[in-house]
């Protein structure tokens, strides 16, 4: 579990990343439903929403090794959750819960390195989302970079000090870390304030609104959309 | 004519320093899950519940549920961190815990009875919703709630020593007239 430095976001110059950020989250959103939905005698919905990713993976252009950086560590957890499901269930269960969250989590991981952060905050104001949420996710997100920075700092002098340690010592020291990053954020977060105070801030982030959607990219959405009440009901016939 | 100035210029204050605080706490909630999962203690001590509960302990209930509603999503875009479906979920819980610590704050009930209070009703949510998706799949629903709420005691733990110990210090973030 890591934040890849200046963010998951990896610019190829793709036709993937060309598309328009609404477009995208849509998309992403409509595959993860149809994955989350398919009911289990339906493998072939998760099969086409795979070839999907496939081929949007190949488009982006993003390189595998990268993804697969990311995907590592989820894939660990899925596989161990679903492993809870033998205990009660069958393989086929095991495996169709399985390949249902490797497929949203492959789509997430996608999408986040295929949209910089900046459209996907001027995507909500377009949908309208309430002004407040998009600034306290604006500033989260640069403040998170902040903590993080922080947070590394404070893991390599303590590994430095304290390279083993047994796991009740290592827990209380964790404990502790934490205590000291909650500090230093809020005092970090303090000079935030006032130099926000200094420049007038008054409560909301100011930005550059999208372009409205051409054309092409509105049909496309429209289809998309078209294409995941279709698979569904398809599936559910 | 003064007192009404003074509770403008309060709102006003508050209108604009509770986003920046807000934000605070999703960077937290973001970070300190990676911290306690480089030694692989996250999932038992629900390290991103504290920040949440501590917003919720500190902010207005106009903004502790953002903080609630934004942190799941932003750690998973940024780190991949609940894996993708999980932020639906973790979002109803921690939307409950913020608010519901914001309101029994507000309701001038003491930090300790205040941070109890939310972390019950995220455990009921929590139960609930593992419960329901848990019949879905076909594992035995009851178990698979209590096994949820049960396998982050240590957190709970946490949540309840820590949560009201830091809140006295975020407590100047929410200067309510009278207190």
């Amino acid at each position: 579990m890591r934040i890849p430095p200046g963010g998951p976001y990896i610019d190829t110059g793709s036709q993937v990343h060309a598309l328009d950020a609404r477009f995208k989250l849509t998309a992403a959103l409509s595959l993860m439903i149809v994955a989350i939905g398919a009911p289990t005698n339906a493998a072939w919905l998760l099969a086409i929403s795979a070839a999907l990713l496939g081929a949007s993976t190949a488009l982006s252009r993003i390189p595998a090794r990268s993804l697969l950086f990311r995907m590592a560590p989820i894939t660990g957890l899925i596989l161990i959750a679903g492993l809870g499901i033998l205990f009660e269930g069958t393989w086929d269960r095991f495996l169709f819960v399985s390949t249902k969250a490797l497929l949203c989590a492959w789509c997430g991981v996608l999408t986040s390195a295929a949209t910089p952060f900046g459209d996907v905050i001027g995507a909500m104001r377009c949908l309208g989302v309430p002004n407040t949420l998009i600034t306290i996710t604006g500033l989260g997100y640069r403040l998170a970079f902040v903590a993080l920075d922080e947070a590394l700092r404070m893991m390599s002098a303590y590994l430095c000090r304290v390279p083993s340690a047994r796991p009740l010592v290592r827990i209380r020291h964790v404990c502790r870390l934490g205590e000291a990053l909650i500090r230093r954020v809020m005092r970090r977060t303090e000079r935030m304030e006032w130099a926000l105070h200094a420049r007038a801030f008054d409560g909301s982030l100011r930005g550059l609104p999208l372009s409205p959607l051409r054309l092409r990219e509105r049909l496309i959405l429209v289809a998309t959309g078209g294409i995941t009440i279709g698979l569904l009901a398809l599936a559910y016939r | 004519m003064t007192e009404e100035t003074n509770e403008a210029a309060f709102a006003h204050s508050q209108r604009v320093r509770e986003p920046i605080w807000a934000a605070a706490f999703v960077a937290l909630g973001v970070i300190l899950p990676i911290l306690f999962h480089l030694l692989s203690i996250g999932r038992v001590f629900l390290p991103m519940h504290l920040p949440v509960l501590l917003a919720g302990l500190a902010l207005s209930p106009r903004i502790a549920w953002a903080v609630g509603f934004i942190t799941p999503w932003l750690s998973s875009w940024l780190t991949g961190m609940p894996p993708m479906p999980m932020p639906v979920m973790m979002t109803a819980e921690l939307i409950v815990l913020a608010e519901v610590a914001s309101l029994a704050t507000a309701a001038r009930l003491p930090a300790w009875a205040g941070g109890a209070l939310a972390v019950g009703a995220r455990c009921v949510v929590s139960y609930v919703i593992v419960t329901y998706l848990a019949s879905w799949v076909g594992l035995p629903s009851g178990a698979s709630g209590i096994a949820s709420v049960l396998s982050g005691t240590p957190g709970i733990i946490l949540q309840i020593v820590a949560g009201p110990a830091f809140a006295a210090g975020f407590r100047r973030l929410r200067p309510v007239a009278g207190r």
